[in-house]
């Protein structure tokens, strides 16, 4: 069996690649782990996270009741001190179905928003704060 | 019978001959086809979409003096690559010595990690919003050491050729803009003034834009990556005529996309005062005519293009880098006998990744790293121009007394816009409260 030679320039090439991408993996599911929100009211689950320069919104219905479900999103506008509905959805946001949850991504791009579920029966209001 | 035979023969002799001649014609100018349909990568359609969001069309005058400088600019390139047989590095290193020659390689290098960052940023954010459509999600800043990984492997292992012939073509995909722009129904008008006139007051924010577009569109870095794919090819000097068509080709190409890019964010984002700050935004311009189904299209064709720009990018780096110090390069050779381009290699995947694990975003990545080709694009048309000008190097194929004279101007508007930017950098620095 050949023995393969320790080569100290492959070590060199290979191991600043595995140390930075390591740093950050582990960056990027320590930050998904820590930096998100996660909140159930009323069967009404939503779950959202901060995702490099966006946060992802997970919205879960869990009562036929409910539904369908239109889902808001509004940003904080720091210039205006007001919530504004985003600006980054064309089209309406509705979840009708218990089993498929609606997941949004891109839509928004603060760490400080609104995310509004109006149901048949209610309205819902969860405020959302990353760091 | 005895007639028909013969006459088939010469027929299907004819055919081959023609045959191979249009072989040979669209391997001649597949390099100028390339470097301008892909010259449009991440950075660039980031820009692009950006600039036409924020400021509608007001801003296509930058796009279209960019395409006329490019159009010469890499007409030259051809004839440089073609006629001498020399890298831009080399030639830097050979006309102005080592020292002036370093810091043209590290102007290079520059503007190559900026883009690198944009490209990396552009595979991530296409990639995350292709599973997304699919009904996966994985999350934008995952992917983006995954990938970063995986394309490094795959580069070491199979070297650029088989991306550039499958992505080269997949990132055609964006010509889906195209289509879409006249769905916008543009007023004809209005693209004739944002044209050909400047119609707003050249803000520093302004400014930053009109920067970002005229280096997406110049691309230093594919001049680079033309001259030496030109040299690789070994194209001969009697293939000139087809090499300068095919640039040719390839700026109108990219020219016809980037206007359609800006027109859609222009009658779509603009109106709506959408700026654009994700990859996703870029596509959304589409939505409203291509309903959900835009998001594939336009994921497939930004991760095609930005795979490219990394491809071209990271060997552009590794050969121009071990090129310039003398030392010995290619994939072929081992990492012990030449270390210094797999270290190249690395290292610019180590910046593109390092920028976006301490925070730049990849909108910012494309915008910001198109600014930066610009600033340092005077310095490459410089000295473009001085080989290119030179009789010693281009024979018959000098620049004519025109040509010249038309460098010349495109290298003092260059340098006159970089001041303006660069002043207003400063100003804003300084007056920051």
């Amino acid at each position: 069996m050949a023995v393969q030679r320790f080569d100290v320039h492959s070590l060199a090439v290979i191991l600043p690649v595995v140390v930075l991408v390591t740093l950050g993996l582990t960056m990027a599911v320590l930050n998904l782990t820590y930096n998100s929100y996660h909140e159930t009211k009323d069967n009404v689950e939503v779950k959202a996270w901060w995702d490099g320069d966006h946060a992802d919104i997970y919205v879960k219905i869990n009562s036929k009741k409910l539904l369908p479900a239109t889902i808001k999103i509004k940003e904080y506008v720091e210039e205006k001190k007001v919530y504004q509905p985003s600006k980054h959805i064309l089209c309406s946001l509705t979840v009708d179905s218990t089993d498929k949850p609606l997941l949004v991504t891109g839509a928004v791009t603060s760490k400080n928003f609104e995310v509004e579920v109006l149901t048949p029966q209610k309205n819902l209001v969860f405020k959302v704060r990353l760091r | 019978m005895k007639n028909r035979i013969p006459r088939r023969r010469v027929g299907g002799k004819r055919k081959l001959t023609y045959l191979r001649k249009v072989k040979h014609f669209l391997w001649i100018i597949g390099p100028g086809i390339i470097a301008g349909a892909a010259g449009n990568d991440a950075g660039s359609i980031g820009s692009l979409a950006s600039s036409g969001a924020l400021y509608g069309c007001s801003i296509l005058w930058a796009l279209l003096l960019s395409l006329i400088f490019s159009y010469f600019i890499q007409d030259m390139c051809v004839r440089i690559g073609i006629v001498s047989g020399k890298g831009l590095v080399e030639h830097a290193r050979e006309r102005y010595g080592f020292k002036v020659g370093f810091i043209f390689l590290l102007a290079f290098l520059a503007v190559n990690f900026a883009t690198i960052v944009a490209e990396i940023a552009g595979m991530a954010a296409s990639l995350e919003l292709l599973a997304w459509v699919a009904g996966f999600y994985v999350p934008y800043t995952v992917l983006a050491p995954i990938l970063t990984v995986c394309v490094w492997i795959f580069l070491l292992k199979e070297g650029y050729g088989p991306i550039e012939r499958v992505f080269s073509i997949v990132s055609l995909t964006m010509f889906v803009y195209v289509a879409v722009a006249f769905m916008v129904k543009p007023s004809p008008e209005e693209v004739f003034y944002g044209s050909f006139w400047i119609t707003r007051k050249l803000t520093f924010d302004y400014l930053v834009y009109v920067s970002a577009i005229i280096g997406a569109t110049i691309s230093p870095y594919m001049q680079f990556y033309l001259v030496s794919a030109i040299i690789d090819k070994k194209v001969r000097v009697k293939d000139i005529l087809s090499e300068r068509i095919g640039s040719a080709l390839g700026i109108t190409i990219s020219g016809i996309q980037a206007f359609a890019i800006v027109i859609v964010a222009a009658y779509v984002l603009f109106p709506r005062g959408i700026a654009v700050e994700t990859a996703r935004d870029v596509a959304l311009a589409l939505v409203p005519f291509l309903g959900f189904s835009a998001f594939t299209l336009f994921s497939v064709g930004f991760f095609a293009s930005s795979l490219n720009g990394t491809g071209v990018i990271i060997s552009s780096s590794g050969y121009s880098f071990s090129e310039f110090f003398g030392v010995e390069r290619g994939l072929s050779k081992r990492v012990r006998e030449a270390f210094t381009f797999y270290l190249m290699f690395t290292v610019c995947f180590m910046i593109g990744y390092g920028a976006l694990i301490f925070g730049v975003t990849p909108i910012q990545a494309m915008v910001y790293s198109m600014v930066i080709s610009f600033i340092l694009s005077p310095m490459v048309v410089y000295l473009i121009l001085r080989v290119s000008n030179d009789r010693e190097i281009m024979g018959e194929h000098v620049n004519s007394p025109i040509i010249k004279l038309v460098g010349w101007i495109i290298f003092v508007v260059l340098l006159f816009l970089d001041a303006i930017l660069l002043a207003d950098m400063v100003t804003a620095y300084i007056w920051q409260p």
